[in-house]
């Protein structure tokens, strides 16, 4: 063999072995079937989802059942339909769907859910000293009483501070945490404004392998208080069905940490945070991959219950509340603050 | 993990049988001189990451890098080298546009030891110290069409074992390192994820180390062929690199595999 001959088998020897070692190994999914698309779901959500028992959701029974109405989807809107029926199945508000950034499938599609009309209702009982901030807002409900109300993340403390000293709350301060929908897990960082010291917030739990129920120890969230807002303050926090995953993540809190009152009707639950990832076919999953519990490590994924149950149908809400701004769940934090 | 094994270790076995079938052809030795090699190039990755791309996807890579040698000096022979990479992960599911950029950055510095030393082939193995570091930042393109899309990163400390391989055939030298992860420690994604004290900044967290890495739960192998030329009294080298990595710290894996070629100048 020439040198010349032995240089040429020897670069196809190594082109030879790198072109084996990387078709050895697939690493990218593209199978873009109705199938395919519904497969990867599956299979993302049985490893990582995190709350199956709670749910009571029978994995495998909805892969048997949804694989051949996958296989036999003629259409991009029978797929669609599809995956709403499962959502509703999963009743997770973390849990949805979107398709190339544009249609969502979530659990939020319910229409009997309605946000309520803020500064209709400021008006209607007359707060003063109202500023609205992005994701808060600061107001003198009566002369002695203070509200306030958080929409998503906020943490500030010097601004808290300073802001919250210009409010007289000798008689208390109602905290609206209704439809405070979500934010990141660092919105919690909000409590500090409520107590002192090192306080315990929640309980974390993840998963560490890929069986429904291998999950790590709780890790609990700690808090460093500012005790902007006394201890000997009286407090009503406000809820509805609209305070959800970090809402409620606050609620509890809150609920914990302080001697307060819960008003109004059950939280949203969402106990627990959200990965975003890719499937194929430009399908995007949402789903929760961590679950959290309260101080005394009980779930807060369906929801708080209120201390003082104060509720109204939907068409109340549609319809009075938005034509005059009546809020009787305010109307009661009043009246329990002014005893 | 006794599949990872099995399937590394064949890997490494691949790999051998072509250094080792290189030495028995190879004839002759060259003497070494100091050699300073800035380098660019550029490559395909396949990456799949069970946490925020469990799917896979494709994408194309940029480096640049920088590597010096010192001339042979008795039976031991240092180097350092830079590195830095940066691939665009996309999708053609969303107009091929970049979903994820995927960066990665290596800083390294060793001894070798020659086990053959010939006229014109010489065969040495080495050790080479490594800090290591990679990031996955989701694109605004990608923030636009996921909600709230997840970053991921680690960086490493720690020891490489390599074996290098050189032949002069004529006038052009030819050269092969192979690499493999032996241990190190660093920060790697696994639970809690995040500072659990809301009051903590997260950079605390994140600079302090939490996984000892090993052979075994992280399999990192490295191949770079290059060769070596002269023209019009020039010297550059062509190379062609073949990565492959898998972590394996907790049950979200995180494997790739990433083919590049290099241009350098040798000065």
């Amino acid at each position: 063999m020439t040198k010349r001959h032995f240089l040429g088998n020897l670069i196809f020897l190594i082109f030879s072995l790198a072109v084996l070692i990387s078709s050895c190994t697939k690493l990218v999914n593209e199978d873009d079937s109705n199938l395919g698309v519904f497969e990867a779901f599956w299979d993302i959500m049985d490893k990582n989802y995190v709350y199956f028992e709670l749910k009571e959701l029978d994995w495998s029974q909805i892969r048997k059942e949804y694989s051949p109405k996958f296989a036999s989807a003629q259409s991009h809107n029978e797929v669609a339909t599809l995956f709403q029926e499962l959502i509703y199945k999963i009743n997770d508000g973390h849990v949805w769907l979107s398709y190339k950034g544009k249609e969502v499938i979530s659990n939020f599609s319910d229409t009997s859910i309605i946000t309520l009309h803020y500064n209709l209702m400021q008006f209607h009982y007359q707060f003063a000293d109202i500023r609205f901030e992005p994701n808060i807002t600061f107001a003198q409900a009566t002369d002695e009483i203070t509200y306030l109300r958080i929409s998503t993340d906020f943490v500030n403390a010097d601004y808290f501070k300073s802001v919250m000293s210009e409010y007289n709350m000798s008689k208390g301060l109602i905290v609206d945490m209704r439809d405070c929908m979500g934010g990141s897990f660092d919105g919690l960082e909000f409590c500090k404004y409520f107590h002192k010291g090192k306080k315990v917030l929640c309980y974390r739990q993840f998963k560490n392998g890929t069986g429904h129920c291998d999950f790590t120890d709780f890790y609990p969230v700690y808090s460093i208080g500012d005790q902007i807002v006394n201890e000997d303050i009286k407090m009503v926090v406000i809820i509805n069905r609209n305070a959800y995953s970090m809402g409620n993540h606050i609620v509890s809190a809150l609920n914990d940490l302080r001697d307060c009152q819960l008003l109004g009707e059950n939280t949203g639950g969402g106990g627990g945070s959200v990965l975003a990832v890719h499937l194929t076919g430009g399908w995007v999953l949402n789903y929760t991959f961590s679950r959290s519990l309260d101080v005394n490590k009980k779930w807060i994924e369906d929801g708080i219950e209120p201390d003082i149950e104060v509720t109204r149908p939907y068409e109340f809400w549609k319809n009075e509340h938005w034509q005059t701004g009546e809020d009787p769940q305010l109307e009661k934090a009043l009246e329990i603050l002014n005893r | 993990m006794f599949l990872t094994i099995i399937k590394s270790w064949r890997l490494i076995f691949y790999i051998g049988l072509f250094q080792f079938l290189f030495i028995f052809i190879s004839q002759k030795l060259t003497a070494q001189k100091h050699e300073y090699i800035p380098y660019i190039g550029t490559g395909v990755l396949q990456l799949k990451n069970d946490m925020i791309i469990p799917m896979g996807m494709k994408g194309k890579t940029i480096l640049f890098g920088f590597q010096y040698q010192r001339g042979k000096n008795d039976k031991i022979r240092t180097h350092y080298r830079i590195e830095a990479r940066q691939s665009n992960l996309y999708s053609s599911w969303f107009n091929n546009q970049t979903l994820y950029r995927f960066w990665q950055a290596e800083l390294g510095g060793g001894y070798r030891w020659y086990v053959l030393d010939k006229a014109k082939t010489d065969l040495s193995i080495g050790f080479e110290g490594l800090l290591t570091g990679e990031y996955i930042d989701p694109s605004t393109y990608n923030i636009s069409v996921a909600i709230n899309p997840s970053m991921y990163g680690r960086y490493d400390i720690g020891i490489r074992n390599f074996i290098s391989f050189n032949s002069q055939i004529g006038k052009i030298k030819l050269a092969n390192v192979f690499s493999y992860h032996l241990i190190g420690f660093g920060y790697y994604p696994k639970p809690p994820y995040y500072s659990l004290d809301l009051s903590d900044t997260s950079n605390s967290y994140y600079t302090k180390p939490n996984t000892v890495s090993h052979l075994f739960n992280i399999v990192h192998l490295n191949n770079r062929f290059s060769v070596f030329l002269k023209i019009k009294k020039v010297p550059f080298l062509l190379s062609y690199g073949i990565q492959y990595q898998k972590q394996n710290v907790i049950h979200y894996k995180q494997q790739y595999i990433q083919n590049t070629f290099h241009l350098g100048l040798i000065l």
